[in-house]
């Protein structure tokens, strides 16, 4: 990497950019899990035989608003990261809990789904069309409760050091981290469901 | 850009990706609900969402990531086109590959192999009295 360049935004910058370019090659080695399962989803995206289709319980209403409340909890969190630019740790904190909530809502809303699915017949054990579907959106969910569980450690960070280096370092990972949730995201709504209800 | 790295996260930057990925996401949804692209063959209306959807992370990517800033941007974007090129083969290679794979199952093609498809004489009831349940008939 370029020394002279990385010493001079030192200055600038009040965090440890090595760690978050770092981070960026861990969210990239992510993709390639994702896209794994996708290629999965795509190939098995007919193979239900005479079990239960996508097209039969697929409600398009129900992923709107998933595909909203992740949306906004993406500006939401932008919007706390305006605040940690500002040095505002109360307005920092009120942000992140509102995109916590948001994607607490989301996970629960999943879940639901999950459980609404299994009792109306279409488990993962039907057909691989539900196995790659429940590995694929299981996977995205897991990765949303592991943001939620990181947002908590946060707000024990926080109340303990209060912005230092160290914490606005997390603060730009987790942003990295939920805003690729959400673009993950934009893949599983088109692939899955629009694609599913056609 | 490197002028501006300390303010480089803005409002503005933020509700002009917020806003796009809503419009994105609110055409993608309500083609498909509203029935807008019903007359639309498959292939194309396969397109159209995929493109939507590509549309859509290129803007959450330049307004949300931020990638372009800080001292790691060129890293940032050249590895995010190795990845974004890798992903590629993966998806297409692999479906390339792998979507004839029931192609000598019963039901011809085999994407679809649903037993209305295959025995509609059998399932409705009316069918015109051919082979199969004449068949069955005498046994009962």
């Amino acid at each position: 990497m370029s020394e002279p360049i990385q010493v001079e935004n030192h200055c600038i910058h009040d965090h440890d950019s090595t760690k978050i370019f770092g981070f960026w090659i861990y969210l990239l080695q992510d993709l390639f899990l994702f896209a794994t399962l996708f290629a999965n989803m795509a190939v098995f995206s007919a193979s239900y035989d005479i079990g239960p289709s996508g097209r039969d319980f697929i409600d398009l209403t129900f992923v709107l608003v998933e595909t909203v409340l992740l949306l906004v909890s993406s500006i939401t969190y932008g919007f706390a990261m305006i605040q940690l630019h500002r040095n505002s740790l109360v307005g920092m904190q009120i942000w992140m809990t509102v995109t916590f909530f948001l994607g607490l809502t989301f996970i629960m809303m999943e879940l639901y789904e999950f459980n609404h699915l299994i009792h109306a017949g279409a488990a993962p054990w039907v057909s691989a069309y539900w196995s790659s579907f429940f590995v694929l959106v299981a996977t995205h969910g897991a990765h949303v409760t592991g943001g939620l569980l990181w947002m908590i450690c946060m707000f024990v960070h926080l109340s303990w050091d209060g912005l230092n280096t160290n914490n606005r370092t997390r603060m730009t990972c987790l942003s990295l981290f939920w805003h690729f949730l959400d673009i993950v995201w934009i893949g599983v709504f088109t692939l899955v469901y629009l694609l599913g209800a056609l | 850009m490197k002028a501006t790295t300390n303010h480089g996260i803005s409002v503005t930057k933020y509700m002009l990706g917020f806003i796009l990925s809503v419009i994105l996401t609110l055409l993608a949804f309500s083609a498909v609900m509203m029935g807008w692209i019903d007359q639309w063959l498959t292939g194309t209306k396969i397109i159209f969402l995929l493109g939507l959807a590509v549309i859509q992370m290129l803007v959450q990517i330049v307004f949300f990531l931020h990638l372009d800033e800080g001292p790691d941007a060129q890293w940032n974007i050249r590895s995010m086109w190795l990845a974004a090129s890798c992903v590629l083969i993966i998806i297409a290679g692999t479906w390339m590959t792998m979507r004839h794979l029931n192609y000598n199952m019963m039901g011809g093609s085999g994407r679809v192999i649903r037993s209305d498809v295959l025995y509609p004489a059998i399932l409705s009831p009316q069918s015109p009295q051919n082979e199969r349940p004449a068949e069955i008939v005498p046994e009962t």
